[in-house]
């Protein structure tokens, strides 16, 4: 009955990933600010890695990597291999170092997202754009905060799950 | 940490990683052409996609058609019912007619350029993390796309495709810097570079550069492609809004507002062949 409930808690995990990609990268879904579309993949799956294991954080950024990967013209591995070592980074840094606690959930998912903006202006802006410093103002910088939004809504909404399904397995 | 760095769940997640990047490696040589993973993947992502993106145009026409549903509701139940009645047939007379524009748009393309070869798709996600706004369509290399076929509208230029997969493609805007479309004043036959910068993106508006100083471009002038290599001659680009000069530039380059509007694109069509078209490798 224990791992029923653990295996529903999961189902209901995968479905709020599967929505919020498709919101992610659907038409006019989510609204757009200042021209820039957010990342909210970003702070759910540092929230995901924030609560589960090292593994099943590994295996829901390798997915949310690979899932961005498909419609991205960019290198084909960058978002599976950041979205799978930032989630094995945030849940080692959880076990080891950091309470998980709303604040925390704040500072890590403003890392990454900052990191992410970052990193993919490095990789694919600056090199193949003269307007590279704009860009990272304009799209970068903006698109990180717009996706950092996100942090607290997902971290409540995955606290609330998993103290439910922990009292449950009470 | 140490005993993390030690564990098996470290080498397995090692080796994960380093199959992913050996995989990227073999990817790298295949030239537009979409990986066993993404086609894998993509192949069932990209119907769910599709219907989210129906469903979202759906709901999108009936908050827009119907203006205070809430105070239609309070007012009367039983006309609610009819409205509603009336509204599902409205909507599927108002997709019926796009739907038969859009094929009037095709045909009329087809009827003014003969040797065009077109493939109608439909745009189902975008890539929110690109600020060129490149985006996927539902069609593939089972309809006859491959790499660096043009895309456009009834309207004029998108971009060109990407990537391919068996049933979907990526598809790389002309806001891209790596796209570098020749084009041309149609008027004059001053002829440039489209190319965008940060502003230049965020405002929609592309700028056709490289322009000569006593060129004779004005505003509301047609830009069009020169054609030769990956883009046919003659697809309209967009409008002139201004003109300027960078500083310390011999050259002047136009602004240039595009003819399709690139961020509300719901049907593109993809010219899979056309009389001159290079092989870009």
């Amino acid at each position: 009955m224990r791992d029923g409930r653990r295996y529903t808690y999961y189902i209901v995990l995968s479905i709020i990933f599967a929505a919020v990609y498709l919101l992610q990268s659907g038409i006019g879904l989510l609204p757009r600010i200042f021209a820039v579309s957010p990342l909210p993949l970003l702070p759910l799956v540092t929230v995901i890695a924030m609560f589960e294991s090292k593994a099943a954080a590994f295996a829901y950024g390798l997915f949310a990597g690979l899932l961005m990967d498909i419609l991205s013209r960019r290198f084909f591995c960058f978002n599976t291999l950041f979205f799978a070592v930032a989630a094995v980074a945030v849940a080692l840094l959880i076990e080891l170092m950091f309470n998980n606690a709303p604040r925390t959930a704040a500072v890590l998912g403003g890392v990454v997202c900052a990191a992410y903006y970052f990193i993919y202006w490095l990789a694919f802006l600056l090199p193949s754009t003269g307007d590279a410093a704009a860009f990272l103002v304009r799209f970068s910088l903006v698109g990180a905060v717009y996706s950092w939004l996100f942090t607290w809504p997902f971290y409540f909404l995955l606290r609330w799950m998993s103290q439910r399904e922990h009292r449950r397995a009470i | 940490m140490k005993e993390f760095l030690k564990s098996t769940l470290f080498r397995v997640i090692l080796i994960v990683l380093a199959a992913v990047i050996v995989i990227t490696a073999v990817i790298g040589s295949m030239g537009g052409w979409s990986s066993p993973i993404g086609t894998a993947l993509g192949g069932v992502v990209e119907p769910i996609q599709s219907g989210l993106a129906g469903i979202g145009r759906t709901v999108s026409r009936f908050f827009s058609a119907y203006g205070n549903y809430e105070q239609l509701e309070r007012e009367n139940a039983e006309l609610r019912e009819q409205l509603s009645e009336q509204r599902d047939k409205q909507l599927e007379y108002e997709q019926a007619l796009r739907e038969n524009e859009f094929y009037k748009d095709y045909l009329n393309i087809k009827e003014n350029n003969t040797d065009f070869e077109l493939c109608p798709a439909s745009v189902v996600a975008r890539d929110a993390s690109d600020p060129y706004g490149s985006f996927t369509i539902s069609s593939g290399s089972l309809d006859g796309i491959s790499p660096h076929d043009p895309v456009i509208t009834s309207d004029g230029l998108v971009g060109y495709v990407g990537t391919v997969a068996p049933t979907y493609s990526v598809v790389i805007t002309l806001f891209d810097p790596t796209l570098k479309v020749g084009a041309a004043d149609n008027r004059t036959g001053d002829s440039g570079i489209i190319s965008s910068t940060a502003d230049d993106v965020a405002k929609g508006v592309c700028r056709l550069e490289r322009l000569s100083r006593d060129c004779s471009v004005a505003i509301g002038d047609y830009v069009v492609t020169t054609g030769g290599g990956v883009f046919p001659a003659g697809l309209t680009v967009g409008t002139v809004e201004s003109l300027g000069q960078n500083e310390g530039e011999i050259t002047v380059y136009v602004t240039v507002k595009p003819a399709a509007d690139i961020s509300k694109l719901s049907q593109v069509m993809v010219i899979t062949s056309f009389t001159g078209q290079n092989q870009v490798g």
